[in-house]
């Protein structure tokens, strides 16, 4: 079967100073993978790791440098391909709620304009208000005619995934939506999207620098440092064996004291100074 | 005695709205030494907890009651001139992304000696100069960084300056608000090791204030955990991990996804923070706790006192008769 995304050796290169003395730098460096129907794929790594920048070329917001990224097969970001029927497939949530919808735009507007601008017939209000209500936000009533700036963090992010949701997309990349977010608050939207995967038959990927919330999502992952993939393969199998050095340097930097507890001594904290379990 | 003792602190903040306590009487205290780690989420008064004892609260906050007790001494109705000496000197603080608020166009070296003349204003600039090297060997950063200018030093290297800048005067308190919260955690693990490591060197005691549970509950000896302004329970870090007692504290730690364990659906904690406006009626938590009782929306529960030095301020706790078992958090997963 072939796969529903397929990313095949692809790289960014950023061009900065003058035309005589330029400088390269290469955010993304040779990466492949492929995301199939339905699968959760968490990309994790650090700042400056690339992650965001290869969201970025998936969902088309700017051009690869080098090598190709397929949908079904027709490559995205080709002249034979409109901007809007990339759009129609891929759709990205992004990590700062609080930038990403203008505050002077009712949450009718933010949801609803894509759905004119592909076409949507019939009672837009209405699509929009069940669009609130897959999201969570009920009663939709009282949310369809408020201000942006009138939502908290996680009430923004969920008007956002509903934006993105509501053209059918088969592909949503999801770039840290949860970072910005208290836990309590963070964990909801989580549940929401791997939900809303299960209805919608989306595949996902999901963006972190956090390995419990990769472990949480995703089937799959990929470890990137410097641009490169270091590691990748199932989750569960990685966070019990990690291969690659930088994978376990940042197993073992995660804070994550019931892996301690479990570990026991020979994984003591990195303060060494909490001892586990330990009885009064 | 404890180096740190506060009770009931009241910190309020006048709004459009009409006034609101953001800190309501809050009470801890923290002993030579230990790392006292305060937890909770935005808005539940952590930092201006911090910057209430620090007196670094501005307007539309102020400080409206409450007593700070540090080594016997009253801070509460210090002058403003002696607490000035007193605040770096012997209790000193790193905020949230202190690494921004270093001077851009001075010198690391001089931004260092800087603290140390002010203070002790007989220092030689050669002694306050090799001081301010001694400071960097602290933190783990070559002297030569000294001549350095912010911009040529990373996130995490800034950070390290702002630690060694807060150690210059050697406190015996240092107030940390999320010093690592803006970095990555490969160099979070290294700075807060090097905090830990300092903390058995030197003696001092941290405040060491974070959204990040876990990481708290692997460095600090005990912890606080706030909600909407108030206390919630205090404990020490592997009692917390083991059987966490408030509702609050048992979905907080539940709801961080962990590395361990069986994979399982992770329930966050249902509704939001009140307005502080105008909180409910009883305890604050009570309309999110999926075990409330009549009682709760009836009174505000009272802090009380639980084993092994900690307390809880839940009505499911102040009778024996009602007999709620703490629910240990690694058992949960």
């Amino acid at each position: 079967m072939n796969p529903l995304l397929q990313v095949d050796s692809v790289s960014k290169v950023f061009e900065s100073g003058s035309f005589l003395r330029k400088k390269r730098f290469t955010a993304v460096n040779d990466v492949s993978f492929t995301l199939s129907k339905g699968e959760v794929l968490a990309i994790v790594g650090e700042s400056g790791s690339g992650k965001s920048t290869l969201a970025r070329m998936i969902v088309n917001l700017i051009p690869a440098t080098k090598g190709r990224i397929l949908l079904e097969g027709s490559e995205v970001g080709s002249k034979s391909r409109s901007r809007k029927s990339v759009a129609r497939e891929l759709q990205m949530i992004f990590q700062d709620p609080f930038e990403t919808m203008n505050p002077n735009h009712r949450v009718h507007d933010v949801v609803g304009r894509p759905l004119r601008l592909h076409g949507a017939t019939g009672d837009i209000r209405e699509q929009v208000l069940a669009l609130l209500r897959k999201v969570g936000l009920t009663p939709a009533e009282d949310y369809i005619d408020k201000y942006a700036s009138q939502l908290s963090g996680g009430q923004k992010q969920r008007v956002m995934i509903a934006r993105a949701l509501g053209i059918n997309p088969r592909v949503l990349v999801a770039d840290e939506p949860t970072s910005m977010l208290d836990v309590s608050i963070g964990i909801d939207i989580m549940n929401l999207m791997l939900d809303l995967k299960q209805d919608y038959d989306l595949a996902l990927i999901w963006i972190t620098h956090n390995l419990g919330s990769a472990r949480y999502m995703s089937d799959r992952m990929l470890i990137m440092n410097g641009g490169r993939i270091v590691e990748s393969g199932d989750t569960e199998a990685i966070i019990a064996a990690p291969r690659h050095a930088y994978t376990r340097t940042l197993l073992e930097a995660s804070p994550d004291p019931w892996r301690r507890q479990e570990l026991g001594d020979a994984a003591r904290s990195p303060a060494g100074t909490a001892e586990f379990p330990r009885e009064e | 005695m404890s180096l740190l003792e506060v009770t009931d602190l009241q910190v309020e903040y006048a709004s459009p709205r009409g006034a609101f306590k953001a800190v309501d009487g809050v009470s801890f205290s923290i002993e030579r030494g230990e790392i006292f780690g305060l937890a909770g989420e935005s808005g539940c008064g952590k930092s201006t907890t911090a910057f209430g004892i620090s007196r670094l609260l501005r307007p539309p906050a102020r400080l409206a009651g409450g007593r700070v007790l540090f080594d016997g001494q009253e801070l509460t109705g210090m002058p403003e001139l002696a607490f000035q000496a007193f605040r770096w000197s012997r209790m000193s603080v790193v905020l949230q992304s202190a690494m921004n608020n270093l001077n851009p166009v001075m010198r690391v070296g001089s931004q260092l000696t800087d603290v140390i003349l002010a203070h002790e204003p007989g220092t030689s600039a050669r002694d306050a100069w090799s001081r301010a090297e001694s400071l960097l060997a602290l933190v783990e950063l070559p002297a030569d960084r000294l001549r350095s200018y912010p911009h040529e030093l990373s996130g995490g290297m800034r950070q390290r300056v702002v630690i060694a800048m807060s150690l210059a005067l050697r406190p015996d308190l240092i107030i940390m608000d999320e010093p690592t919260t803006a970095l990555d955690v490969v160099t979070q693990q290294g700075i807060v090791r090097r905090i830990v490591e300092l903390k058995k060197e030197l003696g001092f005691a941290v405040l060491f204030i974070t959204h990040d549970l876990p990481l708290m509950l692997e460095i600090c000896d005990r912890i606080g955990i706030m909600y909407a302004g108030k206390m919630a329970e205090i404990g020490r870090a592997d009692r917390l991990l083991r059987g966490a007692r408030h509702p609050y504290t048992q979905g907080l730690l539940r709801a961080f996804p962990s590395l361990t364990g069986p994979k399982v659906r992770i329930a966050g904690i249902p509704g939001s923070p009140p307005d502080l406006v105008s909180p409910p009626a009883g305890c604050r938590f009570q309309p999110r706790c999926a075990h409330a009782v009549a009682a709760c929306s009836a009174a505000q529960p009272a802090m009380t006192a639980a084993d092994a030095g900690g307390s809880v301020a839940c009505h499911l706790y102040e009778t024996e008769e009602a007999g709620h078992e703490p629910v240990a958090a690694s058992r949960q997963r």
